[in-house]
């Protein structure tokens, strides 16, 4: 039986190719950046190559890692909150990742937090951003890991208060052009298929500060997987893209009780979140495991936590029922027609299965 | 879960019942009863604060009141659609 991954937004399986990066990585940099001896120095040259070549992909002028995604954020928090007292500022739809930094980043460095209001969309609400009239360090996604859902424009609010930004691009890099209003840009390499261990912090200016990540194996593989999926991305956008109109626009005509969020123009090309009524969403993600199609789902019921998406419940949406569908840049088209088709039958049958079939 | 029925009131115990189960309750007696009845949904799965909502604006019910209690919310839905829509 033929899988697909389609829980792509955060991270993607890692191909042979990449795989093969990091065994030779693993063999040329086993030793540690800070030995003093020729085998030290060929690890430190690596990860320094590789930090390079990161910025210069993100339009920045350096770039550093961090062991995961939550420490990337805060060593870039702490990178600028160093430097200005300035009060913390993200949104309700931002990641747990960044909620939790900020909110241990203001009581660490003593400054005030906000988690500002988002409209119905999951932007940031535009009476909410107008209230911010002194200077702040915003710490915000570029696009939304669930919902897809492009930030504003924060250009001019930043011009104009002379605020700082820490954008949070992990999902949307590849996927949509960089805007220019950020300094500090976090990037996750597992969203193009590197392995976990180096998330990444690009600055705008300045230099990097001191560090001792050690991952160099990881590193090395996140630059190169880095260079092959910013060149495939063009292709990648537009064929996403097709495919997340078609999967939204079946689904709506060939299920009642829908509601999808992602996929409109605006959006990253590959997000879509489809919430359906009357299901049991472990039910309807085990169903179509089963059937080769993995996928996220945001409803309690299906999460760890026991807590429903706090992305879907800001924006006003259904949480039950919830599948996350983030495409890999490499599906084809029968897998889109066949995943359409599951995702209708295991609906059917759960409905069928719970008698909730004629609501 | 229990239901009693006023004169146009349902109540639709769903204390217990976890996601999706308290909206699945609510549209059953949406079905169920007479159109503009007053459908009353008592749930304690906190889920049901963000779901009922939106199970309101995807079928066009009006959720008239949201009561937190001690141990459980108390939601009252109108099936009719407000007017001028």
């Amino acid at each position: 039986m033929s899988r697909f991954v389609l829980d792509c937004a955060v991270c993607r399986p890692v191909n042979e190719e990449i795989g093969r990066w990091l065994a030779t990585s693993a063999q040329r940099a086993w030793a540690p950046a800070v030995a003093g001896y020729h085998e030290g120095k060929v690890s430190q040259a690596l990860l320094a190559q590789s930090a390079a070549t990161l910025a210069q992909l993100a339009g920045g002028a350096v770039a550093w890692f961090a062991p995961d995604p939550a420490l990337a954020l805060r060593s870039a928090v702490a990178h600028i909150t160093q430097r200005a007292s300035l009060p913390l500022i993200t949104s309700l739809v931002d990641t747990v990742a960044v909620l939790d930094t900020v909110h241990e980043a203001a009581a660490r460095h003593g400054v005030s937090e906000q988690v500002l209001g988002v409209d119905s969309d999951g932007r940031i609400h535009p009476d909410a951003l107008a209230r911010l009239t002194q200077p702040v360090t915003m710490v915000t996604a570029l696009g939304n890991q669930e919902i897809g859902t492009l930030q504003q424009d924060l250009g001019p609010w930043k011009t104009s208060t002379g605020s700082t930004v820490i954008l949070d691009a992990r999902c949307a890099f590849g996927w949509t052009e960089l805007p220019d209003y950020w300094d500090l840009l976090i990037l996750d390499p597992r969203a193009w298929g590197a392995p976990a261990g180096a998330s990444v912090v690009v600055a705008r200016t300045g230099q990097a500060p001191r560090s001792d990540f050690d991952n160099v194996p990881a590193a090395v593989t996140a630059g190169l997987a880095g260079q092959r999926w910013v060149a495939a991305a063009p292709r990648a956008k537009e064929v996403a893209g097709s495919q997340i109109a078609t999967i939204r626009r079946r689904l709506q005509d060939e299920l009642s009780g829908v509601q999808i969020h992602g996929g409109e123009p605006d959006d990253l090309p590959h997000i879509l979140s489809v919430s359906v009524l009357y299901v049991d969403a472990e039910a309807v993600q085990t169903a179509l495991d089963a059937r080769g199609y993995a996928v996220g789902s945001g409803s309690a019921c299906a999460s760890r936590s026991g807590q429903p998406s706090h992305v879907l419940a800001a924006i006003g949406g259904l949480t039950s029922g919830n599948l996350r569908i983030g495409l890999p840049p490499d599906l084809g088209e029968e897998a889109v027609a066949g995943f359409v088709k599951a995702v209708v039958e295991v609906v059917t049958e759960v409905r069928e299965q719970m008698g909730t079939q004629n609501l | 879960m229990s239901q009693s029925s006023e004169a146009e009131e349902v109540v639709i115990d769903a204390r217990g019942l976890v996601c999706p189960h308290p909206v699945i309750a609510l549209a059953q007696a949406a079905n169920r009863a007479e159109p503009g009845s007053r459908l009353v949904l008592l749930a304690d799965d906190p889920v049901a604060t963000t779901d009922v909502p939106a199970w309101c604006r995807m079928r066009e019910a009006q959720l008239l009141e949201v009561d937190r209690r001690p141990d459980h919310w108390r939601f009252v839905v109108s099936t009719t659609r407000p007017e001028g829509r």
